[in-house]
């Protein structure tokens, strides 16, 4: 993988990146670049939207939550697409929490800019897809949560994370993982430990070695491979 | 047999409220591209990866999106009532219908060609009452994945048959354990289970391939949270 940060695109979120180029420059003064550190909270439940945010690198994941305690993760967002697509839905309310889980960059824009623009056709085509692209991933996530079992859920999810990574360490914690899987944090260190036992991964306190990706493929649920085969194109 | 028999109505009442919402004018040009249709207790509206001809707008019953997990399970990811349209996909630009598309709930449903709908959301109140209806289903996508993953079988079981009730307008409705696990993504033996304590419990009372509430009241005590939070949303 190297360690790129590069974006390969001029533009590097392909949202952006699928406008015309003349609208992209004329909403270039509205967009902000920004970094996402890891575990930073862009958004919480039922709180107002001020920014989306179109990520260039890394993935932020947006979390449904049953309690204070238990969430799941019931998104995934890289620079395949827009965080607070609630605004373009007309509705500037997150019903998640919005975590950073793979550190990067973005470009964020005012929620009253974006609500203007996503009136325009060609942002608004772009929109539309990305949404359906999120009902069909949530769609996913119902599945996955109900039916797969942990070791098959940490693996996609370290597949996610590194395919987003762009590098083989990155920061995670046990604790961070709980939160996305929406299981206890005893049983994702009980995989992660089997995991590392037959060298897929290594681990020390709050960093994350992907060892042997092939083996995790092996381990993985289909979940991994459907999500990658319907991500958006624009 | 059909409950709706051949409803030849001459005048449509305009039940469903998204097409309610709609300006009369704008509700009668579409009545003219829209056709009647009865909705079928477990009729199969969509196959997967079929490419979408109609979309349907229900005046009552209920649709549930189902997804094949494998050979032998499903599980609902989302449902369509009379506040909605089934073919979501088709205003969002990516007209293939991932998942089938059931009927759970007998009823009514006027019916549009998928061109036409794409035509006529392009702007104007229909687009914007899309727009809030993508909401929604996103939002209770994301219900979904919580209430699979979080909740007990027994309180899973009672907030789909207060849904189911509610969709009815009846205390009496067809239903079988199979359908009813198909749609909890458990298997038929757990509802069986489920429901014979709740019939033991003079809740509800059974008989194949029928169920009657006998104690509403009961049913949304024992429920999960979710039937509360899915009504709001409305």
């Amino acid at each position: 993988m190297g360690n790129s940060t590069k974006p390969r695109s001029p533009v590097g979120n392909q949202m952006l990146a699928a406008l015309p180029k003349k609208e992209y420059q004329r909403l270039l003064p509205d967009l902000e670049p920004v970094t996402l550190a890891f575990a930073d909270v862009l958004y919480e439940p039922d709180q107002p939207i001020r920014h989306v945010y179109f990520p260039i690198s890394g993935m932020v994941s947006l979390l449904s939550n049953v309690n204070e305690r238990a969430t799941t993760a019931v998104n995934i967002v890289g620079k395949d697409g827009m965080i607070g697509i609630q605004v373009f839905l007309e509705m500037n309310i997150s019903p998640n929490r919005a975590v950073v889980h793979v550190a990067g960059t973005a470009l964020r824009m005012e929620a009253e800019v974006l609500q203007r623009e996503s009136q325009k056709w060609p942002l608004e085509r772009l929109l539309r897809r990305y949404t359906q692209a999120l009902l069909t991933q949530a769609h996913q996530a119902t599945i996955c949560n109900h039916f797969h079992n942990v070791n098959e859920r940490l693996a996609s999810w370290l597949l996610f994370t590194h395919d987003q990574a762009g590098v083989d360490e990155f920061p995670m914690t046990h604790q961070f993982m709980s939160g996305m899987m929406g299981v206890r944090r005893e049983e994702i260190s009980k995989a992660a430990a089997a995991f590392q036992k037959n060298k897929l991964i290594s681990y020390t306190p709050g960093r994350i070695r992907i060892l042997n990706r092939t083996g995790l493929k092996a381990i993985c649920c289909k979940c991994y491979s459907i999500i990658r085969a319907k991500s958006v194109t624009y | 047999m059909s409950l709706m028999g051949d409803s030849t109505t001459i005048s449509v009442p305009l039940e469903n409220k998204l097409l309610a919402a709609l300006s009369k004018k704008e509700y009668e040009r579409l009545l003219t591209q829209m056709e009647y249709v009865p909705l079928n207790y477990t009729e199969v509206l969509y196959q997967p990866n079929e490419r979408i001809q109609h979309v349907y707008f229900p005046n009552s019953g209920l649709i549930a999106l189902t997804s094949p997990v494998n050979k032998s399970s499903t599980t609902a990811v989302n449902m369509i009532g009379s506040s909605g349209m089934l073919g979501i996909g088709v205003f969002l630009g990516d007209p293939v219908s991932p998942t089938p598309a059931i009927v759970l709930v007998a009823g009514t449903a006027l019916k549009m060609k998928a061109a036409v709908l794409q035509k006529e959301s392009r702007r104007g109140s229909l687009q914007r009452l899309l727009l809030d209806f993508t909401h929604s289903q996103l939002t209770l996508a994301y219900q979904a994945a919580i209430c699979n993953h979080y909740h007990q079988i027994h309180e899973r079981l009672c907030c789909w048959l207060l849904y189911i009730h509610d969709a009815a307008g009846s205390t009496e409705f067809p239903m079988t354990h199979n359908l009813l696990a198909n749609m909890m993504g458990v298997r038929r033996e757990e509802v069986s289970k489920a429901a014979s304590a709740l019939q033991d419990d003079k809740v509800i009372s059974y008989r194949p391939g029928h169920v009657t509430i006998l104690n509403l009241a009961e049913l949304k005590k024992v429920t999960c949270e979710c039937y509360r939070i899915v009504k709001g949303m409305k």
